[in-house]
């Protein structure tokens, strides 16, 4: 196939989740006779396990196709696909960049989403061709005229000429493959300037090292050049490059306008990260593509194994898992009640929810996590600033000269039926209303600023029940403010279990401190003791509750001569008690340090 | 001391509750006992060898014993076979519906001088819900029946915790037998056992049990009127007139050496080290192994002697006399004290046990949550 930039066509599919992205990669994927039916595995672009069980992406793809098209020529069709959530909304970004246009999807049964905007916001900074397609149309509740008026209404998109479509079966997206030359540009670039090429992603490849998966906009790269990153200034030396169709294929050369991958022996996907540009180490592009940051966690919890003796084994998973996301961050930490474990700081909710799913999975760990918790920012009054991601690190409150929390813009897009609870939630969570506005006569934008450390709990959770399910939310970072925030610290037995300490804001405190204590009393099992359960606030108690003695626990039963029998079950027993967390003389199940969390 | 135990695995209808090895219309009913002597020949050529014993007790446990007939037979061979001391505790396990007035002549006549009676619950409904096939009224005639005989040692059984069972019923249970002229009782509470009927009805949610504290007050009353008839708890479920305790559990209380012949028995026996044996559960192979002369073992462990100690402090302080400390010193020339010193005195210091007169045991507190207890000492 002979390089011709005019034929060159590099897009993404936005959605909102389960609006048919993936589904209709694969479509496109068996249409263009890329990849065989029958080697089709459902959603091939979704390579994890649990992105396939969750139905969402989590790290981006790209894959080649040709298309020959009616008009005759054969086109060569980049797909690059994004992930489908706020959490990593950065990476979106960078996929975004890579592409000259982007097909959006929207539900015909759902209408525009949280989601679908804030991709739709993104994909216009980056100065994409937008083109809509309504998908799902084979169902009942579709209402694709409806939709098509929504797009041009809310968004402001020409719509009357989307395809319909149904991913699923297939319907109309042969008119998709016709329309992408039509509305999509192919790229800009100079194949003899500099190499100058944007990695939007990245994987660990046990063989080759991280591979770089890049858009090239100007020059070209082979094998054996020498390049550099420009944020780090490393340097590597080019050991294969190839495309993906789907699977990694070596090729002789990238050039402008192309997307691939880059091997270079590359360690670490840390040396290797998204928004960066890569460039030729003797002869560099003078400037870098724009919009590179670091990835930043925004949310940290403690992770330990249930197990003191898989310390090392969570060590090494962590590591495994460092290699392929560069967003991930942890170090040891210890803690009083639970041993040694680690704090990992994740991009948010779903981030830590995958990261804490793939060790369990994958690596076959038991874990016991604490609360998720911000990063507070705290003014001593020494006058020093620290940056607190942990409540057993906050200084005593008469050190404290104030302290600063994280707000959120959040938007959450609802059918005006639900406006009145999800406003009641938004305001019981400390949210400030900003703005309302109409999408349709059914559906509303509700903006609020919000406290980070109200949404890292159950805020999603919640806002799918007291919707059901119909409400989706997005939420952006915005700035620290001074907040009247305390810590909030539980004593069982009279000994202070720092695995359950959280910081909360002040007004909070004592709803929070007593429904915390309730669970608690749920959860803990009963004992030889009398267990009493406090809350406590700097040294005042808020809330007590008591989880009563064990009054019976003895073998009434008659087991002849088995004493072989009784032996197992008081070993068993024991073995119950030793995968307990002991807080002074209290015993306490993992689960207690999740189940907090999950407080209405 | 040494106690033989003796299963006879058939039932005419398995306990919904049971999950003991035992049969319903099995073939091996007929030549079983026969088995049951040979294997007694092959443990008394292999104790041959070695010095001589005497046998301080005997108990035919089930299933249910006195389903079927031969018992006398069986006892007659194990007599001379084996060294029982004339004033041997021989007992047997009997239902009440499977009892006749000439089969309890012909077990008092061949020897057999305690029975005990699975009453289990006065109360008909309840015996019903659990799987019983006898009421209140065979049981009446059964006890006559056996004061008839010539017996005066009768234990009677009986369970709390049962399915639809409430506090009321449950006392009218406990008093009505503490009233009868009988010289021990074992109270057990329910277990569902995994695979039971009434696990699998549980689990189903068909049906519902009182919960624990109802359960818990039910064993301190049922103390509480047994006390007041005469009857002293000396172990965790059991109770008896003075002097009447059972001899052949108090070897097991005490960590003595027992054989147990037929399908599933099990065996302790100090041979060399201290041997534990489990005979196997499937009466096909009992039947064919016993008949090739080979002794029907399908687990045998040596235990160590730190897991001797552990059984000796597990099943000793579940009398409520407790551990014998110069039992205990002088079975493994180390005192109990020295073995678990710092376990033992945070019990002690919990005020879960107490060592007093010579003996190591639990207090009423400590016997209330005697697994945790027990276990602390793992």
């Amino acid at each position: 196939m002979s390089y011709n930039r005019e034929l060159i066509r590099n897009f993404c599919i936005i959605a909102h989740i389960d609006h048919g992205k993936s589904t209709l990669a694969d479509r496109m994927l068996e249409m263009t006779e890329t990849i065989a039916l029958r080697d089709m595995e459902s959603q091939l672009l979704d390579m994890m396990d649990i992105e396939r069980e969750r139905g969402i992406t989590i790290k981006a793809s790209a894959v080649r196709m040709f298309y020959t098209h009616s008009d005759g020529n054969r086109y060569m069709y980049n797909l690059i696909d994004t992930p489908g959530h706020v959490d990593f909304t950065y990476e979106v970004s960078r996929a975004l960049a890579a592409c000259d246009g982007a097909i959006l999807i929207v539900d015909a049964t759902q209408g525009i989403e949280a989601q679908t905007l804030a991709n739709v916001y993104l994909a216009i900074d980056n100065d994409l061709e937008i083109m809509p397609v309504v998908n799902k149309i084979d169902l009942i509740s579709a209402q694709p005229e409806a939709v098509i008026q929504e797009i041009e209404d809310v968004i402001g998109l020409p719509a009357e000429d989307a395809p319909r479509i149904s991913a699923k079966l297939g319907t109309n997206v042969i008119e998709v493959l016709e329309k992408i030359p039509k509305l999509i540009p192919p790229p800009t670039g100079d194949e003899s300037a500099p190499m100058k090429a944007l990695i939007f992603d990245s994987i660990y490849d046990n063989y080759k090292g991280a591979l770089s998966y890049v858009r090239m906009f100007d020059g070209c790269v082979r094998a054996g050049m020498r390049i550099k990153s420009m944020a780090s200034g490393k340097e590597f030396d080019v050991t294969e490059v190839g495309i993906f169709n789907p699977k990694p294929i070596p090729v002789d050369e990238l050039r402008a306008g192309e997307v691939g991958y880059i091997a270079a022996s590359i360690k670490t996907v840390r040396d290797t990260k998204v928004g960066d540009t890569l460039t030729l180490a003797q002869n560099p592009t003078k400037q870098p593509l724009p919009g590179y940051k670091q990835a930043q966690p925004m949310v940290y919890c403690g992770i330990y194994p249930a197990d003191g003796a898989e310390y090392n084994d969570l060590r090494d998973a962590l590591e495994k898992l460092l290699l392929n996301d560069a967003a991930l961050s942890f170090e040891p930490e210890t803690s009083q009640a639970l041993g040694f474990g680690f704090r990992c700081g994740f991009l948010g909710l779903l981030h830590m929810e995958i990261i804490q799913e793939r060790l369990e999975r994958e690596f076959d760990l038991d874990l016991v996590t604490t609360a998720p918790s911000v990063i507070y920012k705290v003014k001593t009054t020494d006058g020093i600033e620290l940056n607190i991601d942990n409540p057993a690190n906050l200084p005593p409150s008469t050190e404290i000269e104030y302290m600063q929390e994280p707000m959120v813009e959040a938007h959450v897009l609802t059918p005006t039926e639900y406006v009145g609870p999800i406003m009641d939630l938004c305001q019981s969570r400390r949210a400030t209303f900003r703005d309302m506005s109409y999408l349709d006569s059914t559906r509303v934008n509700l903006t609020y600023d919000m406290p980070l450390n109200e949404i890292i709990y159950d805020f999603f959770d919640q806002l799918k029940s007291r919707s059901r399910g119909y409400a989706s939310f997005d939420y952006e970072l915005k700035e620290y403010v001074r907040s009247n925030l305390v810590k909030l610290d539980f004593l069982l037995n009279g000994d202070m279990c720092d695995a359950l300490s959280t910081i909360v804001h002040a007004d909070r405190a004592y709803a929070k401190g007593r429904a915390v204590a309730e669970k608690l009393q749920e959860v803990i099992p009963r004992q030889q003791f009398e267990i009493p359960i406090q809350a406590a606030i700097g040294g005042k108690i808020i809330a007590r509750e008591t989880v009563r003695a064990v009054r019976k626990d003895v073998l009434a039963k008659c087991y002849g001569g088995d004493i072989t029998r009784k032996k197992k079950l008081l070993e068993k027993q024991k073995e119950g008690k030793k995968r307990m967390r002991q807080i002074g003389t209290v015993q306490l199940p993992s689960e207690a340090f999740m189940s907090v969390l999950r407080i209405n | 001391m040494r106690g033989l135990y003796i299963h006879i695995p058939f039932c005419r209808k398995k306990c919904a509750y049971c999950d003991f090895v035992s049969f319903e219309n099995s073939p091996h009913m007929d030549s079983y006992i026969d088995a049951v002597g040979k294997e007694l020949e092959l443990y008394a050529e292999l104790f041959g060898r070695e010095a001589p014993f005497e046998i301080s007790s005997i108990y035919i446990g089930g299933g249910t014993p006195s389903l079927i007939d031969g018992i006398d037979r069986l006892l007659d061979k194990a007599m001379k076979l084996y060294n029982v001391r004339s004033n041997a505790e021989i007992s047997i396990e009997c239902n009440p519906e499977s009892v006749t007035r000439k089969k309890l002549k012909s077990y008092h006549l061949c020897g057999i001088n305690r029975l005990s009676i699975g009453l289990q619950s006065a109360d008909d409904r309840l015996l019903c819900g659990i799987g019983r096939i006898h009421n209140r009224a065979q049981f009446e005639t059964a006890l006559n029946f056996a004061l008839a005989a010539g017996f005066s040692n009768i234990n009677v059984d009986i369970m709390y915790g049962l399915p639809g069972q409430d506090m009321d019923a449950f006392l009218d249970t406990v008093r009505y037998i503490s009233a009868l002229p009988i010289k021990h009782i074992s109270a057990y509470s329910l277990i569902l056992e995994e695979n039971t009927p009434l696990w699998r009805d549980y689990k189903a949610g068909k049906l519902t049990l009182p919960d624990e504290d109802i359960t818990a007050n039910m064993q301190d009353e049922a103390i509480k009127v047994l006390n007041s008839a005469g009857f002293s708890r000396y172990e965790v479920s059991n109770f008896s007139k003075p002097g009447f305790e059972c001899v052949h559990n108090l070897t097991y209380w005490h960590n003595l050496e027992y054989l147990g012949v037929g399908v599933a028995a099990h065996s302790a026996l100090k041979k060399g080290g201290w041997l534990r044996s489990c005979n196997t559960t499937n009466i096909d192979d009992y039947m064919s192994l016993i008949k090739k002369g080979i002794r029907p073992i399908i687990e045998e462990s040596a235990i160590e002697k730190n897991e001797e100690m552990f059984e000796c402090m597990m099943l000793g302080l579940r009398l409520v006399c407790g551990v014998d400390i110069k039992e205990f010193t002088k079975r493994f020339a180390i005192s109990p004290m020295e073995a678990y010193g710092f376990k033992l005195a945070t019990l002690i210091e919990k005020k879960l046990l107490t060592i007093d007169h010579g003996h190591i045991y639990a207090t009423s507190r400590g016997f209330d949550i005697l697994n945790s207890v027990i276990c602390e000492l793992l």
